[in-house]
């Protein structure tokens, strides 16, 4: 069961960013600056409030060595 | 008035091609207009580049607008000669003038897309909101709808026309900071939570 999966099983999100943070143990702050944004931003980005653009989402998969999929997955409702 | 001799003797088809030229003209003049944009790179699409002045530039904003309240207050409290205190006017109007320019026109410390998002969505309240006043207040110039309600002080609509002149085309720029402003605080105080 890979995290994504635990997620969507929890209900919480669309997207893993919280996850993939946790495993690096890094913080917002450290994650925003890396990639050049606010620490407001990543947190809304965390609890689905908002949806970045393509790319800032591939900005942050590359951050983390992913794929973009593996990251953000289109909710039921999109 | 008398309509020129020259108007009267035109055929239809000569209408048609006034309205033709006019157009093209119009064009020509979009055409000259967009291309000077394009070379002064004020398209922010077109290479990706913000407007704004810098974080520094709204700092100088805020001297500016205390230096306003201060002349304000003094103008209020120390200056009773009214020559003296025209010229208190002029300065502190042209000052708030600069502040709300510097405030409401340069970025934030950091500068990213959902904060671009933000200004855009404040931008279209803000648009809305000054329609609705603008309205309001010009309902109530045009149509003197003060003299309608006698508690009113006459003195009141010129004030208020004098203030719909120097202050309505400043509160489109100050409604659309507050509502940026407030977007913001909502989003962080939700982080906060």
């Amino acid at each position: 069961m890979d995290a994504l999966e635990i997620q969507k099983a929890a209900g919480l999100m669309k997207n893993t960013v919280r996850v993939e943070r946790a495993i690096k143990d890094i913080t917002q702050q450290q994650l925003a600056d890396a990639i050049g944004v606010s620490r407001n931003t990543i947190n809304s980005i965390e609890s689905g409030k908002y949806v970045p653009s393509t790319v800032l989402a591939l900005k942050i998969a590359r951050y983390f060595d992913k794929s973009t999929d593996s990251i953000f997955q289109l909710d039921e409702n999109d | 008035m008398q309509i020129p001799q020259i108007i009267l003797n035109l055929k239809p088809n000569h209408y048609y091609k006034f309205l033709f030229l006019f157009a093209k003209l119009i064009c020509h003049y979009e055409k000259y207009t967009y291309l000077c944009i394009q070379k002064t790179k004020l398209i922010p699409a077109m290479n990706n580049k913000s407007i704004l002045m810098p974080h520094t530039c709204q700092k100088i904003g805020w001297c500016f607008l205390i230096i306003f309240v201060i002349l304000e207050l003094a103008k209020a409290l120390f200056v009773h000669n009214i020559d003296v205190a025209w010229y208190f006017a002029k300065a502190s109007h042209a000052t708030f003038i600069i502040s709300i320019f510097l405030i409401c026109l340069s970025k934030e410390k950091v500068e990213d897309e959902m904060i671009s998002g933000f200004r855009l969505k404040s931008i279209g309240v803000a648009a809305y909101v000054f329609f609705v006043l603008f309205l309001i207040l010009s309902l109530f110039l045009e149509l003197r709808l003060a003299t309608l309600f006698p508690s009113i002080p006459e003195d009141l609509e010129l004030y208020m026309s004098e203030a719909f002149l120097i202050f309505l085309p400043l509160l489109l720029f100050i409604l659309y900071f507050g509502i940026f402003k407030w977007m913001l605080w909502k989003s962080k105080k939700q982080q906060a939570l």
